[in-house]
């Protein structure tokens, strides 16, 4: 071999070496690991230093270390592979100061267009359901007002939305989100309803925001429940129901959830001729059988499948007391979807008796605290939720009537907990292992993808086991209890890594660059666009009339707005001062492969695998572009948007201390015992002319 | 007109239906038309009238639920059609417009009510489109008073318009048929605009999707400025191919599922932009030119 040959291999190799230690799928990652997942050496602790090692997406084992003479031998077994030694000091050898390693939190509810809308001022707990504050006139302008026309101009802004929701709950831990999006692929976190979240070979997680419609399943109250509650199912309730006002054969009991039967029932123009034997025709018959009926059909035929995973849908959300609310679950039971892995988020109006029957038929629960406190005044009666074995998890919601992710949820559900505002004793059955579970176990069990079965190709998530998908976080000790330490400890800045199915995405530049990843591979993090607030009046950004716009004209008129903000010296800064603890987000290259980002880049230069793209566009669009501002016959301008929301909230001082102060264990004082004042919430009421909504579900849905 | 106050008294009884309400605005309408009918009206301009009008329009139109709502989607045109005319009459016609009259003595400027009173037809007539199909759900009783309401405003142009019309001078017969024949077309281009924003969700197959790209262009070509009539140009749109198909697509459409914030409403919104709008614009085309 010559020289020159020689020459060209070493420089391969090298190559070779640099590469698979920056993109290496083969990952150990030493911290310490909470007693869940390894036994600690002292009875005295609830961790134990060890190591996950990960290798093509899988925990391929995990182990606690117990000295430095275990240390070593690792480090001899892993040498070549990638190791992260998760200590806050450099430290490689053994010592107990390492930070701590955690499944990837997993959050089964959030609204993922509309995060890059600040939190709404005006929810005080004075709404009844969640169908009052949809219809309330101020809630239109202050979210479509404020979302429109600009959010539809192109899927390049809606991408740059969902991405930002991604972002924002990465930056708190969370490494798979339950919500709309798209674009998203291969960009951060995995999304719960994509099954390439997962190694899998069930259906993918179904989430219709809505399973009961309550405008159209009035029929069902009204014309298939007397039958039901006679004995029969609803199955033979809507089939006699059919027969009777129609003249289509074949169906039965037995085909009516069926395809064929369905298509028949999706021809409008044969219901209209074929169904006209009653005269006295229920006014939603129609409407329910020709849009609603195959839904929950389908729904019905993927639950009950083998490979089903589960389905996520509001339910009974506003106070327990309202009367819809607490019906829903009722509807849900008359149309047979009280079935296994139907889980229901915010379920506030259940009784304790239709509680007890979703514990018996393994159905789930997602709370969303802070969204129920700022909308409705009160949350689920947790509780009595546990006492019937249902299993619960957090969801966020969304920023507008929720938090950032749940790691702040798990925050305000500590303070409940203390609070223990019904005093049905919170702090007994909910310690803090139990609120983790909730952000990690329980919801890969409620989607069920916990289980581990590696014949089957079952690698289950949320927990840190060999077989268990490798998507971790790296967390700062803060406290010597682990669970209390994320539960109660934790917070943006102490998010020190995160690892998505084995591979660094987001962490601590110091450990970042111990992984080979140099910092012109990843923006620094926090970063907050100075001048978003000041773009309305410093820019002129051209406005596009939405009267006679097109498709073709939102999309020319959003490519300029984005040149333009591409051209503007916008400053970044970062007030959270987290010094040594700065992160960065690794650059992600996935927009050249996108049918709807590559356009914009090509044409912009905005690039929205960068978290500073993404910012300037939807800060330029979100402060100039709405209807609020732009167009008076359709919006108002006082609820135009003036501050453009940060990604952290650290960049929000007003936001945590609300946050922090909003459910306060030792004073009365606090926003949510005032919320719950009856006098207060219903002079709000009268004066924001609120009940009618509530009221005219109520007559539908009377007993 | 016999009919047509006919038409609303029996609207006037049809059923509540679902749909969301928000009570303020029951009872700003309620409380403009009565401003509308008493003696202040006198001591009005016309601008100062028609502007009150157009503040009955919004809060009629605030009270109508927004999404998957066949009737906002009709009123909205309208209400957009409104608007521009008085801005119109507003910004070129403002000595004239000072009139302690509804309608000022102006050819010119008669016509240009006439195209109000015509956006108002043409909206009740696609409201009646509306109320009597099975598949929508039927307005509430605060929207069927505020409409009621409207009407009784609106009535006063009517009138007015009659009896210059009486005088063949200031409004001519045919004034009328040609606003009526505009505003079923701006009603057209409306509703193609809410097909081409929805079709995406329910025409995966690229041929329907150039099929119903096309037919949305057949729409933006009509106008009534053009040589050839209306009628023939909407006969010809009936005629093609693309026509008879697009027809085809709109008969059996999937709810599609939802995942945002605004849940079933969103899934409705889609899905009656499309399916709806395609069957008022065959509605409109059979009947009206």
């Amino acid at each position: 071999m010559n020289i020159r040959n020689l020459i060209v291999i070493t420089f391969l190799c090298i190559l070779t070496v640099m590469g698979k230690q920056a993109h290496s799928s083969e990952i150990v990652v030493v911290g310490n690991i909470p007693d869940r997942y390894v036994e600690p050496n002292s009875k005295k602790r609830k961790f134990q230093l060890g190591y996950v090692h990960i290798k093509d997406r899988v925990i391929q084992d995990v182990q606690r270390v117990r000295n430095s003479r275990e240390l070593k031998k690792v480090k001899e077994k892993f040498a070549g592979v990638q190791m992260l030694f998760a200590h806050p000091k450099g430290t490689t050898g053994y010592s107990l100061g390492y930070d701590f390693i955690y499944p990837g939190m997993i959050d089964l509810h959030n609204h993922t267009k509309q995060n890059n809308l600040g939190v709404w001022d005006l929810a005080r707990g004075q709404f009844k359901n969640r169908f009052e504050w949809r219809a309330w006139t101020p809630y239109k302008y202050s979210v479509s007002g404020n979302m429109n026309p600009w959010i539809g101009y192109d899927n390049s802004i809606s991408c740059a939305a969902f991405r930002w929701s991604e972002m924002q709950a990465m930056v708190l831990g969370v490494t798979y989100l339950q919500g709309p999006s798209s674009c998203i692929k291969g960009f951060a976190i995995h999304q719960v309803e994509d099954n390439a979240s997962y190694i899998t070979n069930k259906g993918k997680v179904q989430a219709p925001t809505d399973l009961v419609i309550p405008a159209d399943m009035t029929y069902v109250w009204d014309e298939l429940r007397p039958l039901i509650k006679d004995g029969k199912t609803y199955e033979e309730a809507l089939a006699q129901r059919i027969n009777e006002a129609c003249d289509i054969p074949n169906i039965s009991a037995e085909t009516v959830n069926e395809l064929p039967a369905l298509k028949i029932l999706k021809d409008k123009k044969v219901l209209k001729e074929k169904c006209t034997k009653k005269e006295d025709l229920h006014p939603k018959f129609l409407r329910y059988v020709y849009w609603v009926h195959s839904s929950i059909a389908g729904k019905k035929r993927y639950i009950k499948s083998d490979n089903r995973s589960a389905i996520i849908a509001h339910l009974a959300e506003g106070r327990r007391d309202d009367h819809y609310n607490q019906k829903e679950f009722e509807v849900v039971k008359l149309l047979g979807l009280d079935l296994p892995n139907v889980n229901f988020v915010h379920g506030v109006g259940i009784s304790k008796e239709d509680l007890k029957h979703m514990g018996k038929n393994n159905m789930g629960l997602i709370w969303s605290l802070y969204s129920n406190l700022l909308l409705y005044g009160e949350t689920l009666d947790i509780h009595e939720a546990k006492k019937a074995g249902i299993t619960m998890s957090l969801g966020s919601d969304w920023l507008p009537t929720g938090t950032r992710g749940i790691l702040e949820e798990l925050k305000l559900a500590a303070n409940y907990v203390d609070k223990d505002p019904y005093k049905q004793g919170l702090k007994k059955t909910f310690n803090d292992e139990e609120l983790y579970l909730m952000v990690t176990e329980n919801p890969a069990k409620l989607i069920n993808h916990y289980d581990i079965n590696v014949e089957k190709k079952e690698h289950g998530i949320g927990q840190i086991r060999k077989g268990a998908m490798g998507t971790l976080i790296v967390v700062s000790q803060k406290h010597k209890d682990p669970y209390t330490n994320l539960v109660r400890h934790a917070f943006a800045k102490d998010i020190n890594m995160v690892l998505i199915d084995g591979n660094p995405l987001y962490g601590n530049t110091k450990y970042l660059n111990k992984l080979g990843i140099e910092s012109d591979r990843y923006e620094e993090f926090p970063m907050y666009l100075k001048e978003a607030d000041s773009l309305q009046d410093n820019v002129e950004v051209p406005v596009l009339a939405e009267k006679g716009s097109n498709k073709a004209s939102k999309k020319e008129h959003a490519f300029k707005v984005a040149k333009l903000v591409k051209s503007l010296k916008l400053e970044t800064g970062d007030n959270c001062g987290w010094g040594s603890n700065k992160k960065g987000f690794v650059h992600q290259d996935t927009i050249m492969k996108n049918k709807y980002l590559k356009p914009l880049y090509e044409e912009t230069g905005l690039n929205l695998d960068r978290f500073e793209d993404i910012q300037k566009l939807l800060a330029i669009n979100l402060m100039t572009q709405t209807r609020n501002l732009n167009e008076p016959s359709k919006g108002k301008l006082e609820y135009a948007v003036t501050k453009f929301p940060p990604l952290i909230s650290c960049h929000s001082e007003k936001y945590l201390a609300r946050l922090n102060s909003f459910v306060s264990p030792t004073s009365d004082k606090d926003e949510f015992t005032q919320n719950r004042d009856p006098a207060t919430v219903e002079a709000m009421r009268k004066e924001q002319n609120l009940g009618r909504v509530p009221e005219g579900l109520a007559e539908k849905y009377a007993d | 007109m016999k009919t047509f106050n006919f038409i609303f008294i029996l609207l006037f009884f049809v059923g509540c239906s679902t749909g969301t309400y928000d009570s303020s605005k029951d009872i700003a309408s309620s409380a403009l038309s009565r401003s509308i009918s008493s003696d202040q009206i006198d001591e009005m301009s016309a601008l100062g009238r028609l502007l009150t009008i157009e503040k009955h329009i919004s809060a009629t139109f605030d009270s109508l639920p927004q999404k998957g709502n066949p009737r906002f989607y009709i009123f909205e045109n309208f209400k957009e059609q409104i608007h521009g005319i008085i801005e119109d009459l507003k910004d070129n016609y403002p000595s004239q417009m000072e009139e302690q009259v509804f309608i000022p003595k102006d050819r010119v400027i008669a016509k240009k009510f006439v195209q109000i009173v015509s956006a108002h037809k043409v909206m009740s007539q696609a409201g009646i489109f509306v109320n009597f199909n099975q598949f929508i759900p039927k307005d509430s009783e605060v929207v069927t008073k505020n409409l009621m309401n409207l009407d009784r405003s609106m009535n006063h142009y009517y009138k007015a318009l009659k009896s210059y019309e009486a005088g063949g001078v200031v409004v001519k017969a045919e004034d009328f048929e040609k606003a009526e024949k505009s505003q079923n077309v701006n009603l057209l281009k409306y509703l193609a605009r809410r097909v081409e924003n929805s079709y995406e969700f329910f025409s995966p197959k690229s041929s329907h999707k150039r099929n119903i790209q096309r037919f949305v262009k057949q729409i933006r070509r009509l106008s009534v400025k053009k040589r050839s009539s209306i009628n023939s140009q909407v006969k010809r749109f009936r005629g093609y191919k693309t026509y008879s198909r697009v027809m085809n697509y709109a008969n059996s459409v999937e709810l599609p599922e939802s995942h945002t914030i605004d849940g079933y409403e969103d899934s409705f919104e889609k899905v009656e932009s499309f399916q709806f709008g395609i069957e008022l614009i065959d509605f409109i085309a059979t009947n009206k030119f």
